[in-house]
């Protein structure tokens, strides 16, 4: 009964437009009434609960790097290197974007952020060179779904958060998951994208253009190293890595590529406060909820419901996955997050799974909620950056698409391919 | 007003930038570090969390799912919109009611590192509530004496920043 | 019955969860089953500032926390963390369940909190990577995690440390990633948030003892019957007997357990340097906050068997 109230209240909310953040707190308002507690204070004093986070201060400061790579020019001078190095392969700039997409994801912890910069400067020249656009849109659009898995990340953050599980740690088993999907699309790109390509000239590799595009990119290409580097050899923590990335990104475009003033900053600022503001809202909201659901015990009843699949791990995480899978067609990736991770992760625990390896499998899943129809974010952004019709960014997604939910699966069956490499690498 | 208030916003981001990143250099270039630090910084990141959402509502800027409402006649897409807007305005008269009964238990809660009363962090829902049940009001007349044009009632796809 | 949500921060695998559990049962028995708890261990509820928050709003009706996230509320108990106030456990006992302890939790009541028992979260161990800490000097230099507590800043940086106050959510990774090099809490805080794994030294300085304050809604506790308040109070003050007992075992197993987990360990070291040293924090936190009357009265039950 409980749980009814709390998916439908929530739902129905959703349905009537109504934004994720208030549709929280009304599923909030709903519980208190049903548990008969109904106190104005519970909202106030878990708004601020959920707010009133150090950890979470990396979304700002990551929305801030973000803002300022793409006005700064940053995200232009990585694509000229990606070009400089794989331009000349046939098919070559579907591999630019692959590689582009990686390099700017161990940058920014945001896919929004990959997407719109790598639409902006890729699509023109793939459009130019003659490439299917809906297919080449499509890859941009799934190559930025790996963001979110590679460090740094702020949806890494925000589930580490919730999940009361080490950042670094998540940070540090989602690299090889999403150089696992990296690698799935360029399979992808080179089966199914074949014909697409055949007027497409393929160039001539030039030693001098790469050396000139490393050397004008390097100040960029130094800053995952700073990044990751910086959070391995503890010189700062996640938190502070996000704020260094937005202070070093500053430094380089104001000073080295001079693409920003200080005027343009205020804007920059703003633009980033607001954004991080949309997610907070939610995160705050979702604190109104999860406090709750937790006293309502509904994740002992969730676990009670998922007890025919308890005994199999394999089988639980299919099944979750799937589940995880139908939520993110409809509900974006902050709002799944919050919902779900206080819901599922008491039962991830009782059943034995590595919290670190379902976190991974979990963001994973999201990230790909980001291009799944008919909600996904990273869709319509590509889909209006790259002024392609977003049914057509659809269907030439869909192999690519199907690559990224495959390796999901595989990583579903065999954990080892996750926890396995954290090892090594943490 | 509303510059202003994004001057605010501006300016509290900026010194969270500061505080966290000079505390960066003070521990590596000079082995000490500013006490406060971590907890100012927290207090602004609450204050920005909710004076944006204020100004993001202003601009209609907050996540939703349409893909139900997408399909209505302007006719019902209006009235889910007022319905929405009334049913988050009850909303916040809620949190206003509740974040002014916990500010003012908290005004005699001090933080342990900067000295500050806890109301600074709670008066920050006090202020969303009063805020935003403004904006709703302002944005519910509209709606019913039929002065919302059409474009307004259709929210932008906000770049989600995720 | 009554029921009445009990929020508190530990794990279940904590003493603290354990005499929860015990303070739940002695509870039912003593009102035959009319006040009945339910246990929110975890933080599911939130951390101390929340549930201190919610005790005293009355969204929460029981809590418990350490004495030092009161101090906001009452400078007073700041005394409580002033190092090397007290010189043992049972030192620390006697103070607490008498007169002066009773003062302090009265002091808490203008706040809407009842201050039903004091608790034990032990005393404060000092745990580095960098070397073994036997002497003040080994101190020095060290990036210590300290809680945001003003006299426990002010003793570290008599020591000539380089104390800064962290979430205890981000120590684990600030320790693991060398961002801090330091640490100091209890045993029990060492063993159960495993920072045991991120760090290589620790040593039994007990430099500062640190209660735990189990409070309720002042208005929840007001209207309940007589009989009922005083079988809170009774079953509040027995489980955290018990509770004292469990940590009292449990500190031989911490210890071996951390070493097993490659720890080095100093176990017994000189206090009187450390205690000189730090001995201005007392004058500090009475300039500060006042209580010279609550330091006299901890002498006084120095030695009283
Ligand atoms: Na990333
Ligand atoms: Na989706």
């Amino acid at each position: 009964m409980t749980i009814a109230v709390f998916v439908f209240s929530l739902c129905g909310a959703m349905a009537i437009g109504m934004p994720v953040a208030f549709a929280l707190l009304v599923c909030g308002v709903a519980l208190m009434v049903h548990l008969d507690m109904f106190d104005t204070q519970i909202i106030a004093q878990n708004l601020v609960l959920g707010a009133d986070n150090f950890p979470l201060m990396a979304i700002p400061f990551f929305m801030l790097a973000g803002e300022i790579m793409n006005k700064g020019g940053i995200s232009r001078q990585i694509v000229l290197v990606a070009e400089a190095l794989v331009g000349h392969i046939r098919g070559g700039l579907g591999y630019v974007a692959i590689a582009a997409a990686l390099v700017i994801a161990s940058i920014s912890g945001s896919a929004a952020a990959d997407s719109a910069a790598l639409a902006a400067v890729v699509i023109p020249m793939m459009r130019s060179a003659g490439y299917n656009v809906p297919r080449s849109a499509g890859l941009i659009a799934s190559a930025s779904a790996i963001a979110p898995i590679l460090p740094p990340a702020m949806p890494l953050v925000l589930f580490g958060v919730a999940a009361q599980l080490s950042i670094t740690k998540l940070f540090f088993t989602g690299i090889f998951p999403g150089l696992l999907m990296a690698l799935s699309l360029v399979i992808a790109w080179k089966l199914t994208a074949r014909k697409d390509f055949a007027d497409a000239p393929p160039r001539r590799f030039e030693w001098r253009v790469l050396v000139s595009a490393v050397c004008g990119a390097v100040w960029a290409l130094i800053l995952p190293f700073v990044i990751i580097g910086g959070m391995k050899a503890g010189v700062f923590t996640p938190t502070e890595a996000a704020v260094v990335a937005a202070v070093y990104s500053l430094l380089v475009s104001c000073v080295i590529y001079r693409q920003l003033s200080l005027a343009d900053l205020p804007g920059i600022i703003l633009a980033a406060a607001k954004t991080a503001s949309s997610i907070m809202l939610i995160v705050a909201a979702s604190m109104v909820s999860a406090w709750l659901i937790t006293i309502a015990e509904i994740p002992a009843q969730v676990t009670a419901l998922m007890q025919p699949f308890m005994h199999d791990k394999t089988l639980l995480m299919f099944v979750l996955m799937v589940l995880v899978f139908a939520v993110g067609t409809a509900l974006d990736l902050a709002p799944t997050v919050l919902i779900l991770t206080p819901v599922l992760m008491p039962l991830v625990k009782e059943a034995g799974i590595d919290p670190y390896y379902f976190g991974i499998m979990f963001m994973m899943n999201n990230a790909i909620g980001l291009i799944t129809p008919p909600v996904g974010t990273v869709l319509n952004i590509v889909s209006s950056v790259a002024r392609v019709k977003l049914d057509h960014v659809i269907t030439g997604m869909l192999p690519f698409l199907l690559a990224e939910t495959l390796v999901m699966f595989l990583l579903v069956l065999f954990p080892e391919l996750v926890t396995v490499p954290a090892q090594w690498l943490r | 007003m509303t510059k202003g208030l994004e001057w605010m916003l501006i300016a509290m981001l900026s010194l969270m930038v500061l505080l966290v990143f000079g505390n960066v250099v003070l521990r590596y270039g000079f082995n000490s570090g500013i006490t406060f630090s971590e907890e100012v910084s927290r207090f602004l990141f609450v204050w920005v969390t909710f004076l944006g959402s204020v100004l993001l509502l202003r601009d209609g800027g907050h996540l939703g799912v349409h893909i139900l409402t997408g399909r209505l006649s302007p006719r019902g897409r209006r009235a889910c919109r007022f319905t929405s807007d009334l049913l988050v305005f009850l909303c916040c008269a809620l949190l206003t009611k509740g974040a002014w009964h916990q500010t003012m238990l908290s005004v005699d809660n001090h933080a342990p590192a900067s000295g500050l009363s806890l109301a600074v962090v709670y008066s920050a829902t006090l202020f969303c509530g009063v805020g935003m049940g403004v904006i709703l009001l302002n944005s519910m007349y509209r709606l019913a004496t039929g002065r919302m044009t059409d474009d307004e009632l259709n929210p932008g796809d906000v770049e989600d920043a995720l | 019955a009554t029921r009445l949500r009990f929020g508190y921060e530990a794990p279940r695998s904590d003493s603290q969860h354990v005499a929860s559990e015990r303070f739940k049962e002695l509870l039912a028995a003593k009102t035959g089953n009319e006040l009945q708890l339910q246990l929110f261990p975890e933080g599911t509820l939130g951390n101390a500032q929340a549930l201190i928050n919610g005790t005293r709003g009355g969204t929460i009706d029981l809590e418990l926390s350490g004495s030092s996230n009161f101090s906001g509320l009452e400078p007073l108990l700041n005394v409580l963390d002033t190092p090397f106030t007290f010189k043992d456990e049972a030192h620390a006992y006697r103070f607490l369940d008498g007169e002066g302890g009773q003062k302090l939790l009265d002091a808490l009541e203008k706040h809407n909190l009842k201050g039903l028992a004091y608790w034990d979260n032990g005393f404060r161990m000092i745990t580095n990577t960098k070397r073994p800490v036997r002497t003040p000097d080994d101190v020095k230099g060290l990036k210590i995690r300290t809680t945001a507590s003003a006299v426990h800043i002010e003793a570290f940086k008599l020591l000539g440390a380089n104390p800064a106050p962290m979430p205890l959510a981000e120590l684990y990774t600030a320790l693991e990633t060398g961002a801090m090099d330091a640490q100091e809490h209890p045993l029990g805080v060492l063993w159960s948030v495993k920072l045991y794994e991120v760090q290589k030294h620790l040593t039994l300085s007990r430099h500062a003892y640190s209660p735990l304050i189990l409070v309720m809604n002042k208005p929840k506790f007001d209207s309940l019957p007589p009989a009922q308040q005083k079988a809170m109070i009774e079953a509040a003050r027995e489980a955290g007997a018990y509770q004292r007992q469990l940590n009292a075992q449990n500190v031989a197993m911490i210890v071996e357990g951390v070493k097993k987990a490659g720890m080095q360990v100093v176990e017994t070291i000189d206090p009187q340097p450390f205690a000189r040293i730090t001995a201005p924090a007392r004058q500090f936190i009475i300039n500060k906050f006042g209580g010279e009357d609550i330091f006299k009265q901890i002498d006084t039950v120095r030695d009283v068997p």
